[in-house]
């Protein structure tokens, strides 16, 4: 009777129709994460990934390495560095947009042009722009009479100068983001503060901050996850370099992996960041659930 | 969103209900099905010789060579499918950066699809032949058919492809490190610009009185070189280092190891002892060689510091009277020179020696014997006297064959430009980067050290001490 | 008083404006300058005083072209990027569909994992993958590049949404008038969902167009090369030739700047569309 009900409850055609999605995503989105912990205790070389079985040291080997720390850092210092501006500068034009401005749209395709544009191809010419004879120094020199210093190539500047370009890079995204978010917000709110006698600064605080936070979480959230993943730009602009100043930790896994050929270590930290980042989102999740407000 | 739209329903026999769900899951099965079916089709080619659409043997060749290079390398390498007998056609391909070649080599091998050649570095055909990944060369070299005569080949580039005894590689584009300098400056500051110095203790005079600051005289700007500048204003008013004024700094320089490397060798010292175990580099000949590095900035205040391409943008602006690179770099420099170059090989201590930068060609193994025969005949020609002697002396690199020296096209560049002079005669003495497997991560110890000599304020021996130490972790490691 | 508060917003909306059009300009230049630059002659180009190239060499452009197979690569980005896409809307309208109107065993948990997923970077997973392909047989093949990006769960959950805020009875109704599971997915439901689907293929389109690293490692061969692969490759031939890499970097970015205008109001609403639903 129960055998009868329980296959009678769920529909199992639903298999045909998940079966094409599920059997790549499993395949080389989840098996991949289980077979990086499976090559995660062995040490191999070039041909066999699989050669002796080590255990744990290739985790000992990571969590001791000055490297690794090294990278966590940076990677910090770009995700600091970054976000908070990126959001700041982002909400900042988007709400200068949602001003009743002629020509909205003009703005919102050009602060959306660097989104699309390829990360490669504008690395190419960010790094030209960095040189130290390049347009960057020149505009610098024109502006504040200083010499510009070797941007890409200064140990102090070079996480700078990717933070900068990123931030670029990304902007436009979060202000289109952020301007959905600040259209939801229904006029008559702004109306009733005003007859209420508020200011800007106080309407603002007091009306839109609290009615777009699901948006700025969301956003928030997104910005950390996807620059804490930060890569393109350091491989093709500073190579981790000068002196491991811009080695993040993902470009750090590159290198164990491509340039040391060291699969094993590669992916113990593989399996580490995994944990990491999935441990970042949900601390996220649980402490923005708390302080969102919801209408 | 919401949506507000109409929608028609069609009235559907009831019967086709149930056909339609397994018809879905059938397309779906089969589709899977076709997919991965395919797949293992399309799978890597069992090792079947390619040709070409005129029925040549196509050989595959990886390459590093930019620019320039790389116009040179297709040119003989055109000339060789044309002319040779063996119906054998050389396709090249420029992969990237050697860091990029090196990756692609390793993912190539671990697939199954490398090329037939490809330039190695030695690290790399030490890791390549532990996995039995390279063709082992001695049975074609002293072959009667297909052979060449070893005592040609230049005996310090022989010893550097041989691993344990047998050899796995042939050296292919190799690269000297040479002092450049501006002759016209020399003149200025009173140096005889034919006599290039020797030795460190002359590169220390030398670029002491090639360091120069402008001093306006009544028609045109003149030039007082640091000792005579002190002695009027002061000992240490000579402008510091790296300032605006119109300043020509005797030398220019890059944080190197390789430079570093070669002052160490110099010096009679050895980055790792010979059976690799243990790293050399707080030896007394290495702190020697590190104090003269530093002192050159710090002391002698004659060395700018630069980084990047720097160094040689200063020089061909003639801010700096020298610097330290690679003869290739001679290439790219002679075009935007507005002053007589002089090139010459490095001022040394106590021994005349280079040590050599650049790769060797190394034939992959999992290809039939044909192709591995083609991919030698290629090879043999390439590094056979006429074609290293053109190389040479197209783009800088060492020939390979001691009989190269004495051809036609050695004597006449030669003569038409003596500036090749260090490129083309045969050097005293020649030493390499040390060759165990875990060299990379060593020569990347080696390059913070030598970052941190001029960067930090540590002395060398304690910043060599540390790399040591470091070093040594990692070689124990290894040993593993 | 009347007067002042005009004079205020007139005041504010040009202060408005000057941060608008300053950010505007900063978002610019990069291209105006990559453009200007892709005229010049190397020495022009490695002179930053120089704004304008003394001539328009448009030789570099087809300098550049020569070089390296970029129209070999432009066809393989486009095919792939283009199959992709199809394939990610095939599979997750058909996934979000058992998801929203089907109960299944496992629905809550399997779509919990399947979140995760989203969360986990492209590198990490690329050593793994490797060795899969590997074992597939599917290295240095367009299967390696095209089969792994088929599926993700980002168009599931986006479709999955949509099709929760369509009407239930919607199904009731077309079920009794006989209409089977599958008919209703492909007549209905499909028809309906041009929004989410046109998002979906954006981003994907987009993604897969830029996609880098996978294809670097995943292809061993020249002619299987995307775009930003063989751009990246040309970076490295041609380190200081910058009028020639501005050349190359323009005509590679330019089919999507181009692509992007023609679609901009669905760019835009799909972006917005993502980020107002949590």
């Amino acid at each position: 009777m129960n055998k009868k009900s329980f296959f009678k409850k769920y529909e199992w055609s639903a298999w045909a129709y998940l079966l094409p999605a599920l059997a790549i995503i499993v395949t080389f989105h989840m098996l991949p994460i289980l077979y990086s912990l499976v090559i995660s205790v062995h040490s191999g070389g070039m041909t066999d990934y699989f050669k002796k079985d080590v255990g744990l040291s290739n985790y000992s080997y990571i969590i001791t390495n000055k490297h690794f720390w090294y990278a966590m850092w940076n990677t910090v210092y770009y995700v600091v560095g970054s976000v908070p501006i990126q959001i700041f500068l982002s909400l900042f034009i988007a709400i200068l947009l949602n001003q009743k401005i002629k020509n909205l749209e003009m703005y919102r395709v050009i602060y959306f042009l660097p989104v699309i544009t390829s990360i490669n191809a504008i690395s190419i010419v960010w790094k030209y722009m960095y040189q130290k004879t390049g347009i960057v120094n020149s505009v610098l020199g024109f502006l504040t009479g200083m010499p510009g210093p070797d941007w890409l190539m200064d140990t102090f500047w070079a996480m700078p100068a990717i933070i900068i370009m990123s931030v670029w890079k990304g902007l436009g995204y979060n202000v289109i983001i952020f301007l959905a978010g600040l259209q939801n917000v229904p006029p008559s709110l702004y109306d009733a503060a005003k007859i209420d006698g508020a200011g800007r600064w106080k309407t603002f605080w007091n009306v839109t901050w609290p009615l777009i936070s699901p948006t700025t979480f969301f956003v928030m959230i997104m910005s950390t996850i996807s620059s804490f993943q930060v890569f393109a730009q350091v491989y093709m602009m500073t190579g981790g370099g000068p002196q491991e100043s811009t080695t993040v930790i993902i470009y750090y896994l590159y290198q164990l992996a491509y340039v040391e050929h060291k699969m094993g270590k590669a992916s113990a930290l593989a399996f580490i960041l995994f944990i990491i980042i999935f441990g970042i989102t949900y601390i996220q999740k649980r402490v923005t659930a708390n302080r969102v407000h919801y209408n | 969103m919401g949506m507000k739209r109409t929608m028609a329903i069609k009235s559907i026999n009831k019967n086709e209900y149930a056909g339609e769900k397994f018809r879905l899951v059938a397309i779906v099965i089969f589709l899977l099905v076709t997919l991965l079916g395919s797949g293992c089709m399309c799978g890597p080619k069992k090792k079947m010789p390619q040709y070409t659409a005129d029925g040549k043997l196509k050989i595959v060749f990886w390459h590093s060579m930019a620019g320039n290079l790389g116009k040179v390398l297709n040119t003989m390498v055109d000339e060789f499918n044309k002319n040779n007998k063996d119906n054998i056609f050389v396709k090249t391909e420029f992969i990237g950066e050697y860091a990029m070649l090196n990756q692609k080599i390793a993912a190539a091998v671990f697939a199954e699809i490398p090329p037939h050649i490809s330039q190695v570095y030695e690290t790399w055909t030490l890791q390549l032949k532990n996995e039995n990944a390279v063709a082992e060369l001695d049975r074609f070299i002293d072959s009667k058919e297909v052979g060449i005569d070893r005592n040609d080949i230049v005996p310090a580039l022989l010893k550097n492809v041989t691993i344990d005894g047998k050899i796995y590689s042939m050296p292919f584009n190799k690269s000297i490190p040479v002092l450049y300098y501006n002759k016209r400056l020399f003149k200025m500051a009173g140096l005889d610009p034919e006599k290039p110095p020797v030795t460190w203790d002359q590169y220390i005079e030398y670029g002491k009185k090639l360091t120069m600051i402008e001093k306006k005289g009544y028609f045109f700007s003149d030039y007082t070189n640091m000792a005579d500048y002190e002695k009027m204003n002061g000992a240490g008013s000579f402008p510091p280092n790296g300032s605006q004024n119109k300043v020509i700094w005797g030398n220019a320089f890059i944080s190197d190891p390789w430079s570093f490397e070669n002052c160490i060798y110099q010096n009679g010292g050895k980055i790792l002892s010979d059976d690799g175990k243990t790293a050399l580099i707080n030896s007394p000949e290495a702190i020697e060689a590190a104090n003269y590095v530093v002192d050159k900035m710090k002391k002698h205040r004659f060395a700018m510091r630069t980084s990047g391409r720097e160094h040689q943008n200063e020089f061909i602006a003639q801010r700096a009277a020298m610097f330290e690179g690679t003869i290739v770099s001679k290439l790219f420099i002679q075009g935007y020179l507005e002053f007589p170059l002089g090139v010459a090989t490095l001022p040394y201590k106590k021994i005349n020696t280079s040590v050599l930068s650049g790769t060797n060609a190394a034939i992959f193994s999992c290809f039939s014997e044909a192709e591995i025969l083609a991919s030698w005949k290629f090879i043999k020609w390439f590094t056979d006297t006429e074609q290293t002697a053109r190389w040479a002396v197209e783009t800088t690199y060492m020939p390979v064959r001691k009989s190269a020296y004495q051809t036609e096209t050695v004597k006449n560049t030669l003569k038409k430009d003596p500036n090749m002079k260090p490129a083309l005669t045969m050097l005293e003495s020649i030493d390499f980067e040390p060759q165990v497997a875990s060299w990379f991560e060593c020569r990347s110890i080696l390059s913070k050290a030598t970052e941190a000599l001029t960067l930090s304020d540590k002395s060398p021996k304690e910043i060599l001490d540390a790399a040591a130490a470091e070093m040594n972790e990692v070689l124990a490691l290894e040993a593993e | 008083m009347f007067k002042s508060i005009q004079m205020e917003e007139r005041v504010l909306k040009s202060i408005i404006h000057v941060f608008l059009i300053s950010g505007a300009i900063t978002m610019l230049a990069p291209f105006i300058w990559m453009i200007l630059t892709s005229f010049k002659t190397k020495k022009e180009a490695l002179d930053s005083s120089i704004i304008f190239p003394a001539q328009w060499i448009f030789g570099n452009y087809t300098t550049a072209w020569n070089s390296a197979p970029f129209f070999q690569y432009f066809l393989n980005t486009i095919f792939v990027a283009l199959v992709c896409t199809i394939m990610q809307l095939i599979t997750s309208s058909l996934a979000a569909y058992a998801f929203s109107h089907m109960n299944f065993f496992g629905k809550e948990w399997m779509f919990g994992i399947l979140m995760g997923t989203m969360m986990v970077p492209q590198q990490v997973l690329l050593v793994p993958n490797y060795f899969i392909l590997k074992q597939l047989g599917w290295l240095n093949t367009f299967l390696a590049l095209i089969v792994p990006w088929s599926a993700g769960f980002f168009g599931i959950f986006l479709l999955r949404q949509f099709f929760l805020t369509l009407p239930k009875d919607l199904w009731d109704a077309a079920r009794i008038d006989g209409c089977s599971r599958f008919k209703f997915f492909y007549k209905i439901l499909i028809p309906l969902s041009t929004a989410p689907l046109m998002t979906i293929a954006i981003f994907t389109f987009v993604g897969n167009w830029n996609s880098f690293l996978w294809p670097l490692f995943v292809t061993n061969d020249q002619k299987f090369y995307t775009l930003q692969v063989g751009l990246s490759n040309f970076s490295q031939s041609e380190g200081t030739e910058w009028h020639l890499l501005m050349a190359a970097s323009t005509f590679c970015v330019l089919p999507l700047i181009i692509m992007f205008f023609m679609a901009q109001k669905q760019f835009i609403q799909g972006i917005a569309h993502t980020g107002s639903k949590e």
